[in-house]
């Protein structure tokens, strides 16, 4: 009777052995993304004695440049936090609707970035319009650059008709992908000012979204990162 | 005139002194922001548990032991090692595929032993991931 009941139990105390103690949500063990080709599971630090370690525990930086971020980035463009990036990554990352971006420097990203990012460093918005960098990276982000546009067509645009709310003389965002920018947290300012130079761009802020918490707020939650290859 | 051509001068000077310290303030961003990134350091347990979820590496292993890798989805595969050359070779397909239930699966394998076609099957998953 007790090997009987010591089999039943076995199979259920398995299955519990792989649960997670630490998890996303209460229903959510990890969220599993691509990242330059590889899957990638990004779940917490099952430690739960484990305090966070290396440069995002440091607490200050000088203030000028490092100040605190304002929540909202520009007027339009939605902050969000950790759970909508999960959602983000498994809707429009996944069905490439969408994209993170990792708006810092590149040697910020070398060492070490969220899984499912690609780095287009702020200082790319801030290039002159007909710069080749700025348009391969525009094209990255679904944004096609406008050859001749006449100004019976501007015209006719400007009324909103031709698609012209998603269009301006340099660029046309009908295709746009909806974007997703970070860098390292809360006094961070190089994500805020890649949103900025998109907007001056002309990108619709209703297709920006920013996650203010950044890399500090994803390893302050014992988050995944990946160190790109 | 001489006025004019005074106030013309100074508002030359003006601009270009303001584009000079904005190109410096920029520069000296660029500088701190280096200076910072050259001290970081990740939490290694973060680094850790990335490396340990690296799916596509344990999937070669996997095929290894049992042969030698297959890498396209040619006809006549079992349920099992459809699978592990959609995990493989169409990570977006895949993570849509393992998301269905297991009837869902079994009507994309079907769909596959009568077409052995990538991008039908990255098709067919897609409409019936919507349903």
């Amino acid at each position: 009777m007790t090997i009987r009941l010591l089999l039943l139990l076995l199979p259920m105390a398995l299955s519990n052995a792989h649960a997670l103690d630490v998890k996303l949500t209460p229903s959510r063990d990890f969220v599993e993304v691509i990242h330059q080709s590889k899957l990638i599971k990004i779940q917490r630090i099952q430690d739960q004695d484990h305090t966070l370690e290396g440069g995002f525990a440091k607490t200050s930086r000088k203030c000028p440049p490092f100040c605190i971020q304002p929540m909202q980035a520009a007027e339009g463009v939605k902050t969000i936090g950790q759970l909508e990036i999960f959602d983000f990554m498994e809707k429009e990352l996944l069905d490439e609707t969408g994209l993170i971006i990792d708006a810092r420097t590149p040697a910020w990203w070398k060492r070490g970035t969220i899984p499912g990012s690609i780095n287009i460093p702020f200082t790319v918005f801030a290039l002159d319009v007909d710069d080749p960098q700025l348009i391969d990276m525009m094209h990255i982000l679904g944004a096609k650059r406008r050859g001749e546009v006449g100004g019976f067509t501007r015209t006719i645009e400007s009324f909103g008709l031709m698609g012209g709310d998603q269009k301006n003389d340099e660029w046309d965002f009908t295709s746009a992908k909806k974007l997703v920018l970070w860098c390292n947290g809360m006094w961070c300012g190089q994500s805020p000012r890649a949103i900025k130079g998109l907007l001056e761009l002309g990108y619709p802020a209703d297709k920006i979204m920013y996650y203010r918490g950044g890399m500090q707020g994803w390893q302050s939650l014992g988050l995944t990162v990946v160190v790109p290859e | 005139m001489r006025k004019g051509c005074l106030l013309f001068f100074v508002a030359i000077l003006l601009i270009s002194h303001l584009s000079i310290v904005a190109a410096q303030s920029n520069s000296d961003y660029l500088q701190s922001l280096e200076g910072e990134a050259s001290e970081l350091d990740l939490d290694n347990k973060t680094k850790n548990a990335n490396q340990s979820s690296n799916a596509a590496s344990s999937v070669s292993k996997e095929w290894s032991g049992q042969g030698g890798a297959i890498f396209k989805l040619t006809p006549g595969l079992s349920f099992d090692q459809f699978e592990v050359v959609l995990k493989n070779n169409y990570i977006g397909s895949f993570l849509f595929y393992k998301r269905l239930s297991n009837s869902q699966k079994d009507r994309v394998f079907k769909f596959y032993q009568d077409n052995p076609d990538p991008s039908k099957i990255r098709e067919k998953i897609l409409q019936v991931s919507k349903e």
